[in-house]
């Protein structure tokens, strides 16, 4: 894509102003420049010339989380995920960003897109000092990045929280094939994710189980990599084009009904493989048809549902939207069907289910003040239902929430989806 | 074109480092990176970036910024979301714009009282969310509601499509707290909903932000509907659709909702959400009934019956919740859905009388083909509200300028056949020249006196709204308009009515027969028409003498004595019924016409005008408009300033004026009608007023109960106003002993007996009886207008604050009168209690907190304790608003005739 092309994205929007309520980062600023309608008017200036990519407008980019809840609401159908990540990438080519913080951004998300790294250093990272880990009684609770990364990668003085993740981490792998259990319905491919499986190979493990459940015969051979999601979302288009390409290499001759995905932020990119892949000849029709096959686990199961089991899981549950599950793919009723069909499960509402946690990929650790102000709103709305558990369908939600509740001192548990599901998968009555 | 920063003066520069050090530096913004979002609101037309821009968090913050900017003569602008349609929150070059984005609080939600007061950045669905769980919400609904501020809505008198049964903004906003255009924190109203004195609640809504910025309001939450029904019905020709909206409301039903749209938008909206609406229909509407479940099967049925034998193809039903949310969404998100069609869109907002409809879009149409402009339509139907929504690319100059010159011809064929340039979105930017169409140059300065009254200095949001005075020599009323005009519209006569003048009679009336507090006047002047009127004011300004005008002189004891020589302006003289026009929902009279005339006129079409003010056979229209005389219909209808849509007048200078126009919805300008409506005489002479109508509904009875207890009278009333079922009124009149509770049930004969059956229950649980004879409702209209005692007082309040006063004891010989739904009440007494009357006032006084009810007026046997005693505990609220209401008294009576030394 280029800037004319994005230009021309961008002069859909008509200026209604109805993504504005839905844009976290206006609803906590005030400040227009921070919500779609402006960001769309200070990408535009730049890209037709009216103004300089200057160290501002980057600032206001930089703040966006790419929730891409403003999609939702935009009436228009302004494609405003494509846009920004257009003008990301811009913003990257023309080094309007200090070196040693793009670099250290890049070996962030290099560091996430290889597991075996990614691991090592989450190991590493904890022989580090911490940070002063806040104020007061969740002192703790609560660590933070070294102030020195913390600033290398922010540019601000903000103390960054780290994402919560498991006492152990390491590079799960689950099988190359597992049988459906009872009757045989369908065969589906799984992806395992970079993230997902350093740090909720538990997840992995259930999701085999309740598709096997499902009556599928679950694919998941190790050749698959990185998907690009990543990449793609901090505006690196190259680097995801050479990704999704390896994906689509690797699926080239495999032979599926469906192509189930527990991580919302792949699942999201994956369903957009045929328009972000449209100017490669060479691919752009593999890319589409993978695309189409591509389900969010949530979706797949509410559709062909776990008609030979019984689920029973006594809890008071809530529900969280990941955005790009919400916003990225428009799921959001299925996971309340699947969690509602649970025997003893209470579903109880979210206020603001569907506004960001401040996870958002990398953003976290970027913008780490307005990532934390974001948690804590989160926070709080998940404590005020008095849930047992809150439910979500993406890892990067799972570690910054599951940090944000421990930091509260709650107990409320963290738990994907597929893991509800898991636990609530009794034994078939014995019959006779 | 590169942008860069605007040559800062040194005025802004200043203005720049004050508002830091008040308010600090991230809430000041004045980077070209910041400032490019605030370049403009959702009108397309006009870009200007502010040379900053803040964002207070408080109210005492705004105020204090205000005071900077007056200092230093910076002009500024107040924002919202932005999201308005006609360029109101454009900057002005070298001004600031203050964003209350940040102020977006909810201060207070009272259930009881059904009232929530938020501050101006709180959005309109916020509102509704705070209180959807005690099944209330905040009425009016317009499309952006999602996103659109409160004050936003305040500013421009934000409609929606519910607005057909429920009202606009206007009607649901009870109170405002106002930093002036000097830095002044001002209350206007408060929790009751009758204003004391001049409603300038009323006034400042719709101002469009030119009044100084609102920081707060408080709001009036309506039950929410116990059911709807939902219909789409489907048409293949759009003339045959139109036909169907003006047939619709002929039927004597009341949608809630009745909007049309076309197959352009259709077609977008599928694209948009793939609802399986019918894309190649011409135009749906979409018709939408509520109230209790049962009846409202018979009205759906009525509708789809009226829509098919007006050529609708097919007519759908919601069948369930989710259903009726597509159809809305399918509405609401209906014009930004048009933004696949083409980069630029702006909506024209221009409403009609009802009837006109189905040439008027045939001509748009015309015009549009001419012009080669592309146009779609989503509406207000039910209204008249035309929104006639232009595709086109603002960046391509030629197309921009065609779009210009087809939105001036829609608008000037919008007031040819009687209509208003703007229905709801407001004047701002857009439509100031075209302001010109609706008002001559002397309705235009008249209306001008209020800004001034309000921002004596033309800081606040300068250019604006009205027209620049003395810009060519364009100023040209409607009279040399209509001449250009091919056929002169007939609807646009009765506004500008018999020209000729008579000679006034003068003296034939005995004066001593007109007498105010014990004192006559020196003379009676009967005009005949107009003219008169002028020629009156004009005399009695050579003569230094006052003037008060007179309808049947019911309710002159309200307002006091006159000060210094006067004399009556009787309007008996002006009696003509203009035109009826049921099928607008309009009807138009002359002052003097008695509202028993006009209700007979109106009865032979099956409609009515909801106000019944106590003797109506001789209380004079424009009497009850200018003193606001409402009777038990007070609570279901609201007073006679919600009915008025224009008004003719007589200004301080003998000069014949406008206000408002003939359609049941309009925000052009501001509202003049509503700042007359309750004035007593004070602003103007009151000629002519066109009020709107409503059909009569099919059923309708009225049950009276009586029971012992004065207590158990309050506790049964107040049931029946929790219930929320609609009772047409629902007053109660309570003594120390005994009283009794008088309910109106209206409605279609399923719905009444439904209704009849529930109140009997309810009071049968109350230990109250059945009692046929008492309590006529004649004598409760005139007791709640103090009319049948020596001395009487009226509280308004919100409903609960009410309700705890009237429960109280009574002491002997006293009575309240208690319309329960709106908070009203009025307590009387023979002369012989009226100490016991006064201490219990002064008492009830104090029962709410703060200045949470007020007395509105007392009846007297004389004027002892008027002045002493109760004016101190009655005094208006010092909160600011009775010097701000002197300045327009000022302002609208230089010369001091208006009956003088009496009060609204």
């Amino acid at each position: 894509m280029d800037d004319s092309r994005a230009v021309a994205l961008a002069r859909k929007c008509v200026r209604c102003g109805f993504c504005m309520d839905a844009c976290p980062t206006y609803r906590l600023t005030g400040v227009e420049t921070l919500s779609p309608r402006g960001r769309i008017r200070l990408m535009t200036s730049a890209m037709t010339g009216e103004a300089d990519i200057s160290a501002d407008i980057v600032g206001g980019i930089d703040l966006c989380l790419g929730c891409r809840a403003c999609e939702t609401a935009c009436p228009s159908g302004v494609q405003y995920g494509r846009i920004v990540e257009h003008f990301r990438n811009r913003i990257e080519e023309t080094g309007a960003r200090r070196k040693l913080q793009r670099d250290a951004k890049q070996g962030i998300i290099g560091a996430m897109r290889s597991p075996r790294l990614f691991a090592a250093s989450l190991m590493a990272s904890r022989a580090l000092p911490m940070g002063a880990g806040g104020s007061g009684e969740h002192a703790s609770r609560a660590p933070e990045m070294p102030p020195l990364v913390a600033h290398t990668l922010s540019g601000s003085d903000a103390a960054t929280l780290m994402p919560d993740a498991p006492e152990t981490v390491g590079v799960g792998s689950i099988p190359a094939f597992s049988p459906a259990i009872g009757k045989r319905r369908f065969r589906v491919r799984i992806l395992q994710g970079c993230v997902m499986r350093v740090l909720y190979h538990q997840t992995n493990l259930a999701t085999v189980r309740v598709l096997q459940h499902a009556g599928c015969d679950v694919l998941c051979p190790p050749d698959l990599g990185c998907c690009g999601a990543l990449d793609f979302h901090a505006g690196n288009h190259a680097s995801g084009v050479s990704s999704a390409r390896a994906a689509l290499r690797a699926l080239r001759h495999a032979d599926f009904d469906a192509f189930v995905i527990n991580s919302a932020g792949c699942g999201s990119t994956i369903r957009e493989y045929g328009v972000l892949l449209e100017d490669d000849p060479t691919c752009a029709a593999e890319a589409k048809a993978l695309a189409s096959k591509a389900r969010d686990v949530s979706e797949f199961l509410a559709d062909v549902g776990l008609p030979d089991v019984r689920l029973s899981f006594p809890a008071v549950v809530t529900y969280h939207d990941a955005c790009h599950l919400a916003h990225g793919q428009g799921i959001t009723d299925p996971p309340r069907r699947l969690l509602e069909s649970i025997e003893g499960l209470k579903l109880v509402p979210l206020r603001e289910s569907d506004m960001c946690c401040g996870s958002a990929g990398t953003y976290n650790l970027t913008q780490p003040d307005m990532a934390r102000r974001l948690l804590d709103r989160k926070v709080s709305n998940i404590i005020e239902t008095g849930a047992q558990v809150v439910a979500m369908g993406n890892p990067g939600c799972m570690a910054w929430i599951a940090r944000g509740l421990k930091a509260a001192g709650s107990s409320i548990r963290v738990m994907h989806t597929i893991e509800v599901l898991n636990e609530a998968i009794m034994r078939p009555e014995p019959t006779g | 074109m590169h942008l860069s920063m605007p040559t800062p003066g040194t005025a802004i520069q200043q203005c720049v480092l004050e508002l830091r050090a008040c308010l600090g530096d991230d809430a000041v913004l004045t980077r070209l990176s910041d400032l490019l979002a605030y370049d403009g609101d959702a009108y397309p037309m006009a870009r200007q970036l502010p040379a900053a821009v803040a964002l207070p968090a408080t109210t005492e913050q705004v105020a204090a910024m205000v005071r900077i900017c007056a200092k230093l003569n910076v002009p500024f602008v107040p924002r919202g979301a932005g999201t308005g349609l006609s360029g109101g929150a454009t900057a002005v070059p070298g001004g600031l714009v203050i964003s209350l984005a940040r102020m977006n609080r909810i201060l207070e939600v009272d259930i009881p009282n059904r009232r929530v007061i938020a501050e101006a950045g709180c959005t309109n669905q916020a509102i509704s969310d705070a209180v959807a769980s005690h099944g209330l919400h905040y009425a009016p609904d317009p499309s952006s509601q999602g996103v659109c501020t409160i004050g936003g809505n305040v500013a421009e008198n934000a409609g929606g499509p519910h607005t057909l049964k429920y009202g606009v903004t206007v009607n649901h906003v009870t109170g405002l707290t106002l930093v002036t255009p000097e830095g002044d924190v001002i209350r206007l109203g408060g929790y009751p909903e009758e204003p004391l004195g001049l409603d300038l609640v009323g006034v400042t809504v719709g101002s469009e932000g030119t009044f100084g910025i609102v920081t707060e309001a408080i709001v009036r939450l309506t039950p929410t509907p116990a059911a709807y029904r939902t219909l789409l019905a489907v048409f293949d020709d759009v003339a045959a659709c139109t036909r169907a909206v003006v047939e619709v409301i002929a039927a004597g039903v009341v949608p809630c909702a009745l909007e049309m749209i076309d197959r352009t938008i259709l077609g977008a909206i599928e694209d948009a959400f793939g609802f399986g609406f019918p894309r190649e229909a011409a135009a749906v509407l979409t018709i939408e009934l509520d109230g209790p479940e049962v009846g409202l099967d018979e009205d759906a049925e009525v509708v789809r019956g009226v829509c098919l034998a007006s050529g609708a193809r097919e007519v759908r039903v919601a069948r369930d919740a989710a259903d009726r949310a597509r159809l809305w969404i399918a509405r609401k998100k209906g014009v930004g859905t048009a933004g696949r069609l083409a980069s630029s869109i702006v909506t024209q907002d221009g409403a009609i009388p009802r009837s006109k409809l189905p040439s008027v879009l045939a001509e748009i149409a015309r015009i549009a083909e001419r012009h080669r402009i592309r146009v779609c339509n989503i509406f207000h139907a039910g209204d008249g509200n035309l929104h006639p929504c232009v595709l086109y690319d603002q960046n391509d100059p030629d197309e921009a300028g065609r779009v210009h010159r087809f939105n001036e011809e829609v608008l000037a064929l919008c007031v040819a056949v009687g209509g208003t340039v703007s229905g709801e979105h407001g004047v701002g930017l857009e439509k100031r020249d075209a302001m010109r169409l609706m008002f001559n140059p002397d309705d235009l300065e008249w209306m001008s006196r209020v800004k001034t009254a309000f921002d004596p200095r033309g800081l606040c949001n300068p250019g604006k709204l009205l027209p620049d005075v003395g810009k060519g020599d364009s100023m040209e009323g409607p009279g040399t308009n209509d001449e250009t005009q091919s056929e002169p519209p007939a609807t646009s006569c009765p506004l500008r009515g018999s020209a000729t003048s008579s000679p006034a009679r003068v003296g034939q009336a005995d004066p001593a027969a007109f007498a105010i507090c014990g004192e006559p006047p020196e003379g009676v002047v009967s005009p005949l028409s107009e003219a008169d009127c002028c020629d009156a004011v004009r005399d009695a300004a050579r003569h230094r003498v006052g003037l008060v005008p007179w309808g049947s002189g019911t309710f002159m004891h309200l307002g006091g004595p006159v000060r210094g020589p006067w004399r009556v302006v009787l309007t008996s003289g002006l009696f003509q019924l203009g035109p009826v026009s049921p099928e607008d929902s309009l009807v138009t009279c002359e002052a003097g016409c008695t509202l028993a005339a006009l209700q007979e006129a109106l009865a032979v079409h099956r409609h009515w005008v909801p106000i019944d003010a106590p003797e109506p056979h001789t209380t004079t229209t424009g009497g009850i408009v200018a003193a606001n005389i409402s009777g038990l219909l007070r609570s279901s209808m609201g007073p006679p300033r919600d009915h008025v849509v224009a008004l003719l007048a007589v200004t301080d200078q003998g000069q014949a004026v406008k206000a408002g126009a003939r359609v049941v919805k309009n925000a052009a300008g501001y509202d003049m009608a509503r700042l007359m409506a309750g004035s007593m005489g004070v602003v103007g002479i009151i000629s002519e007023v066109t009020l709107r109508t409503r059909p009569l509904p099919p059923a309708r009875t009225t049950l009276t109960y009586r029971g012992r207890g004065q207590s158990r009278i309050c506790e049964a009333a107040w049931t029946l106003h929790e219930s929320r079922l609609p009772f047409e009124h629902l007053a109660a009149q309570l003594t120390g002993s005994e009283g009794c509770i008088s309910v109106g049930l209206a409605g279609n004969a399923t719905l009444v007996a439904w209704l009849h059956e529930q109140v009997a229950a309810a009071m049968s649980r109350a230990g109250l009886e059945l009692d046929h004879d008492g309590c006529p409702t004649d004598a409760l209209r005139r007791s709640a207008n103090g009319l049948d005692a020596d001395c009487a007082a009226r509280v308004c309040g919100a409903p609960d604050d009410t309700f705890r006063i009237v429960r109280r004891t009574l002491p002997d010989g006293t009575q309240w009168t208690w319309l329960v739904s709106c908070g009203l009440a009025v307590a009387s007494a023979a002369e012989g209690s009226a100490d016991a009357l006064a201490a219990m006032l002064c008492d009830a006084s104090r029962i709410p907190p703060g200045e949470r009810v007020w007395f509105d007026w007392l009846r007297l046997p004389n004027s002892r304790w008027h002045n002493d005693r109760a004016s101190r505990a009655w005094a208006i609220p010092s909160h600011g608003s009775a010097s701000l209401m002197r300045r327009v008294r000022a302002m609208y009576d230089s010369q001091g005739v208006f009956s003088p030394g009496r009060q609204p």
